[in-house]
């Protein structure tokens, strides 16, 4: 039994420093890893993504990230990640990374994603310039999590974004906006490698459970979902590999 | 949509579902229809229309399904409770018989997913106006049914068909009176085209909403996506997360700084809440 612990969209920032830390105390008696969403930061700036490193650096587990919206809206996506990866973040992007945890090797394949929509009322990579770079900036993020989540040799399989993969989880939020939520490209990378779990974050108002098509457990951990500093996920590693 | 109301649309797809495979002719009606249409989602109940000879059919599809089915005594209408959930199953609509004609003007629409026959925009508007009497004449809730349906809605054959009543009259006045339709003179006349509300003042407020929203979007002092903006009545409520006290004051400023330059005379009322975290 592998036990994730999962959060995003903390959106931390000087005014709102050590409004998660605290909350983390006993984070190592009830994970083995923590997993970060994405929208680590709310404008995008180093001085934020040095109090992401504060409030995440030391938690007694190994801690897997992607980046949000928000952690590029200064155009120092590249630096922060930097920053968070000093302080033993691991920071993915159309990668991954095993980890070997007490109960087995959980793998995580990570992908800030993008938005397109879902089955029947999405985008396509069709017409203007501006709307295939838009979707295929979207197809191109989901295609790396589906290489990332191929290539991992672990037990557990979980695919971690930030937009999220399945409608489901959007629940809450406005139908006029899910293309701007997330994408079926990465419920689609998720079915393909056969993950066992898909973390997401990303819409604030909508609901924590949902499944993709292929059967895929989909937890939206936005902060202002769970309304706790974290959920806890049981994963069991499977007997065959 | 908080979750009761997801609750709800579940149950209208159920109940439509169960009329479907049954091969009873129905047809979405209400305020369920209305949100088909583009209106707000269903909060209280969902209701269909059926014929009246279907009426005994389909109570025993819907007992059959697992509902408690009950049978008022007011004998228009068949009541079916989907865990608490309520089914209006109506074959006399406002005091009018349901007929083929009225199921024929329906429209198969795509709601929530599942595609089912919804009733005309007009017959909707008809069937709500018709309704109202002394003890029932909600114009608060039967405005937001109605506003997004306005461009589906031949409001000449409403003003005719509804000229008895004073509920209604009284209702197409408001309608005028807040720029949502126009008045009866200047149908058909050499009015501009375009939406009745073009120009004017409900049209304006509703993109003053759309540019607040804009700014705590862009603003760097606030970078807020999730602030949702309503200008109704003179005030401009702003409502959502946000994650500390900082911000919420933030997301107030940015919006009375747009509201001063724009719109001085409307007031800001700040909804915004803080996210709250507990220790798991």
């Amino acid at each position: 039994m592998i036990r994730v612990a999962a959060v995003g969209d903390v959106h931390l920032g000087a005014d709102v420093r050590g409004s998660i830390g605290p909350h983390l105390d006993g984070l190592g008696e009830q994970a083995d890893a923590l997993l970060l969403a994405g929208d680590l930061t709310q404008h995008g700036t180093m001085a934020e993504a040095e109090i992401v490193a504060e409030e995440f650096g030391d938690v007694g587990v190994p801690v897997v990230a992607v980046l949000g919206n928000h952690d590029y809206q200064s155009d120092q996506q590249t630096d922060i990640t930097r920053v968070l990866r000093l302080s033993g973040i691991h920071v993915l992007e159309g990668t991954g990374i095993e980890l070997n945890l007490p109960g087995g090797r959980l793998g995580v394949a990570g992908s800030k994603g993008f938005g397109g929509g879902f089955p029947g009322r999405c985008a396509s990579e069709f017409g203007e310039p501006q709307m295939k770079e838009f979707v295929g900036h979207s197809r191109r993020l989901a295609d790396g999590l589906a290489h990332a989540l191929g290539a991992l040799d672990c037990d557990v399989r979980v695919a971690l974004t930030h937009y999220a993969p399945v409608p489901d989880t959007l629940a809450g939020e406005p139908p006029e906006i899910y293309p701007f939520l997330g994408s079926y490209f990465l419920a689609e990378a998720a079915d393909g490698a056969a993950a066992d779990l898909a973390v997401h974050g990303h819409a604030h108002a909508g609901q924590e459970c949902g499944i993709t098509p292929g059967g895929v457990p989909v937890r939206n951990v936005a902060l202002p979902v769970l309304r706790r500093a974290y959920a806890v996920y049981s994963l069991d590693a499977s007997p065959v590999k | 949509m908080s979750h009761p109301q997801v609750l709800l649309l579940e149950t209208m797809k159920k109940a439509a579902s169960i009329l479907q495979q049954a091969g009873i002719p129905f047809a979405l009606a209400g305020g369920a229809a209305a949100y088909a249409r583009g209106g707000a989602p269903p909060v209280h109940d969902v209701d269909f229309v059926i014929l009246a000879e279907d009426s005994d059919a389909a109570a025993v599809v819907f007992a059959d399904a697992g509902m408690t089915v009950e049978r008022p005594p007011e004998g228009w209408l068949i009541k079916a409770f989907d865990e608490g959930r309520m089914v209006d199953l109506i074959y006399v609509l406002a005091g009018q018989p349901v007929n083929w004609q009225l199921l024929d003007r329906a429209e198969r629409i795509n709601v929530a997913a599942v595609e089912m026959p919804v009733l005309g925009a007009t017959d909707i508007v008809l069937s709500m106006l018709r309704s109202m009497s002394e003890h029932h004449a909600d114009f608060a809730l039967t405005l937001t049914c109605v506003r997004p349906m306005r461009e589906q809605v031949d409001w000449s054959e409403v003003r005719e068909a509804l000229n008895g009543s004073a509920f209604a009259r009284a209702f197409l006045v408001l309608l005028e009176e807040l720029d949502v339709i126009q008045g009866p003179a200047s149908v058909g006349s050499a009015s501009p085209v375009g939406p009745a509300s073009a120009g004017s003042a409900s049209a304006e407020l509703e993109n003053l909403a759309g540019r607040l929203e804009q700014a705590l979007a862009t603003d760097p002092r606030t970078h807020e996506l999730g602030i949702r903006v309503e200008v109704a009545g003179g005030i401009a409520s702003l409502r959502g997360e946000v994650a500390g006290e900082q911000r919420r004051a933030l997301v107030a400023a940015v919006a009375a700084e747009v509201l001063t330059e724009e719109a001085p005379e409307i007031a800001l009322r700040n909804e915004v809440m803080l996210t709250e975290v507990r220790t798991p």
